[in-house]
């Protein structure tokens, strides 16, 4: 299998899609001319044309609004935002329009419509550019919540979210555009809402998405050194979260830790405390700890920066707490 | 000097036992013979006596703690040691509300207070205060494998007892006090351990026997009139008829042992009696020479013991065969489980009035028992079983040849 870039890896999908089913088109800021703030619609404008690759003015929620009309009327648009942060502007309507439309007009209609949105600090790019707003996503039913890791994932899960009929947030980050990894060429897909255990471990079960599964596989690495086998589950998806998978690595470990990058207070791995204690409490040996960054804007400064989003000793650390 | 007293293992399968109450308190004066607590084995709870005499200098475990056989539980000073106990010599152990003022007619009043339910009350206390807490699975699984969670030492953060902490106690430490912590054995109930033993002991036999059943309806018309001459209950007279019928079929009062059965010379009956506490099979042993009368005597004797937490090791052994009599409760037939080793048990159902054909195919109306013999098809055929019955039932159609027979010797 070829090794290639996240980036490259969503670049396909989009292509793969677009040439696959004439409904689907691309629209954001910067998505046609300039190929993409962080360069993932290389060369689709020259090969799709400006109507199913349209650069749009900065107005996050127009474009959100237009595609998510778009999808009511039959196409499926994939909405590029510039940043996540941004989503906030269009936040009504994804969360008042997009999330509930189906369910507001009874099954009537249904948003087919994929929302791509970098997000993730390290860059230095300011707390307007930086933050991780996976848990906001999630708090809202009607949107699924896609976050893949590696890049066969970005590739296997946008497929299927540009599939999918439901309206799906579909969150990148920034720091993995450039990680390479082995994606198959051509068809491939992964349903939406299955986990994958990205290292088998039997003392503790590490669950994160995005950035930070390289963040608990390197913690894990360093816990080997002392015997302590980590188990690492990338949830690849927050809704639908695939509860079996987790509570089965829990039930085999006995523990558990959540690793977010971003704060703790309201994230996600509170959500999935309460389920895994809801669920498994016999089964656990330990109370479930959570990692998370700090409840602070992203800093600009670099070293403040560093500081506000969780690494790897501090996974070590938590694990060292339940052990 | 010191003699340690340690806890007794009173049955070949008590691995640990639990002291329900101490007779004795620290500074008294012990004679040998005299009993000096009341300790709860897996079968039944049973006093303890003193083998020498002496002055009791230390209590080492609490009322309600349970500690593995051979557990130092007391120290006294051997004879010739009469001074009284100083303060340093006494352990943490003790309880500084029982001082040797009081005087010992008031002890015993308050003793005799002390309600049955306010000592279960007392060994409820969970015993993971002192110590610090287990996880969930730690917990569970301690349960699981009816391990003392107490009792184990934890490794995890701030002594957590974790679940390696409870693997690794899994060889050591055996079944489960009923205050083990996380369920508490409840007030007024059933007692914990019973049902533990039972279920443990049942389900083996359940497993591992192949069970047949075989149901015969006995004419108990005779067994009644006799009954009101006698005054012996029906009970007795089947537990005397099936004590006739197994020294005639000795193969039905064998033990399956090693993977063959044995032959058993005595013939020694386990009765079921359900009490508030659980379930106990106490034994009227050597019943194959006991007349009707004493066989009567000694059942009733067991039922009142058993129905009083009085039972001791002995009434609890060496059980031969099985009778579990549900009449009084009107099931008119059943099946039951049995006994291992043992290679049947008697069902008996109620006394019920039935439409019934004559010899010469007239109706009628006759009291009908029915008996069901659950037989281990490892040591019995159904031919023995039935033959067994025939012969079960033959004597208590005919209860006049229980009444004469002149086994053995009266003990009256």
């Amino acid at each position: 299998m070829p090794e290639i870039t996240c980036r490259e890896a969503l670049n396909q999908a989009i292509r793969e899609e677009m040439e696959r089913d004439p409904a689907v088109f691309i629209l954001g800021e910067d998505v046609g001319l300039y190929e993409g703030s962080f360069k993932v619609t290389r060369g689709l404008l020259a090969k799709f044309g400006d109507k199913r690759v349209v650069d749009t003015p900065i107005a996050e929620a127009g474009i959100v609004g237009l595609a998510c009309g778009a999808a009511m009327a039959g196409l499926r648009p994939i909405a590029e935002l510039m940043t996540v942060n941004f989503a906030i502007v269009a936040m009504d309507q994804i969360m008042n329009s997009a999330a509930v439309a189906r369910y507001m007009f009874g099954g009537q209609c249904s948003v087919p419509l994929v929302i791509r949105a970098p997000g993730g600090a390290g860059h230095q790019l300011g707390a307007q550019h930086s933050h991780t707003l996976d848990a906001l996503f999630m708090h809202c039913p009607g949107l699924r919540v896609v976050i893949p890791s590696i890049p066969a994932d970005a590739k296997g899960l946008l497929k299927s979210a540009i599939r999918s009929d439901d309206p799906v947030m579909f969150l990148e980050h920034e720091g993995l555009y450039a990680t390479k990894g082995e994606v198959p060429d051509g068809e491939y897909t992964i349903p939406l809402g299955v986990a994958d255990v990205k290292r088998q471990g039997k003392d503790v079960t590490l669950l994160a998405v995005s950035r930070m599964v390289y963040v608990c596989l390197e913690a894990a690495e360093l816990l080997a050194r002392d015997g302590i086998e980590a188990e690492v589950v990338d949830l690849r998806a927050l809704n639908p979260i695939d509860m079996p998978t987790v509570l089965a690595s829990v039930r085999k470990t006995h523990r558990a830790v959540t690793v977010e990058e971003s704060w703790l207070t309201g994230g996600w791995g509170g959500e999935l405390v309460a389920r895994i204690v809801a669920a498994a409490f016999d089964d656990l040996d330990a109370p479930v700890l959570r990692v998370g960054g700090a409840d602070v804007p992203m800093p600009y400064n670099k070293a403040l920066e560093k500081a506000a989003i969780p690494d790897v000793a501090q996974v070590v650390a938590r694990v060292r707490e339940i052990l | 000097m010191p003699i340690e007293i340690t806890m007794p293992k009173l049955s070949d399968t008590m691995e640990e036992g639990t002291i329900l109450q101490w007779r004795i308190k620290e500074g008294d004066r012990i004679s040998k013979g005299q009993i000096i607590a009341e300790v709860e084995t897996d079968k039944a709870a049973m006093e303890m006596e003193a083998f020498e005499d002496g002055l009791v200098r230390a209590l080492k475990v609490d009322e309600g703690a349970t500690v593995p056989v051979g557990t130092v539980i007391a120290v006294f000073d051997g004879e010739g040691k009469a001074e009284p106990v100083t303060e340093e010599a006494r352990t943490p152990a003790e309880k500084p509300a029982e001082k040797s003022e009081e005087k010992p007619a008031e002890k015993a009043e308050e003793k005799a207070e002390e309600k049955a339910e306010e000592r279960m009350l007392k060994r409820s206390a969970p015993p993971l205060e002192q110590g610090g807490s287990a996880s969930p699975v730690a917990r569970k699984i301690a349960l699981e494998k009816g391990l003392d969670i107490g009792r184990i030492r934890g490794t995890g953060p701030g002594g957590r007892i974790v679940l390696a902490d409870v693997e690794r106690a899994t060889p050591q430490i055996a079944p489960p006090p009923a205050e083990a912590g996380a369920k508490p054995e409840r007030a007024a109930g059933k007692s914990v351990k019973i049902r533990r033993i039972v279920a443990r002991k049942m389900l083996e036999s359940w497993q591992n026997i192949p069970h047949f059943f075989v149901t015969v309806a006995v004419d108990m018309t005779d067994v009644i009139r006799f009954r009101k001459d006698l005054e012996v209950s029906i009970n007795d007279f089947i537990v005397t008829a099936t004590a006739r019928s197994l020294h005639e079929h000795p193969w039905v009062n064998s033990l399956w042992i090693d993977g063959e059965a044995v032959e058993q010379e005595s013939i020694n009956i386990a009765m079921a009696v359900a009490t508030e506490r659980g379930l106990y099979n106490p034994v009227i042993h050597d019943c194959g020479n006991l007349s009707l009368k004493e066989i009567s005597r000694r059942t009733r004797d067991l039922a009142d013991k058993a129905h009083l937490g009085k039972l001791v090791h002995a009434d609890l052994e060496g059980g031969t065969f099985t009778i579990s009599n549900m009449g009084m409760l009107g099931v008119e037939s059943f099946s039951a489980i049995i006994t291992p080793p043992q290679a049947a048990v008697l069902a008996v159902g109620t006394v019920k009035g039935e439409v019934v054909v004559d010899d010469q195919g007239e109706p009628g109306i006759a009291p009908i028992l029915r008996l069901t013999l659950s037989a281990d098809h490892r040591t019995l055929d159904g031919a023995d079983a039935a033959e067994f019955l025939g012969t079960l039932k033959s004597y208590l159609e005919a209860p006049v040849t229980l009444v004469t027979c002149n086994y053995g010797q009266e003990k009256e």
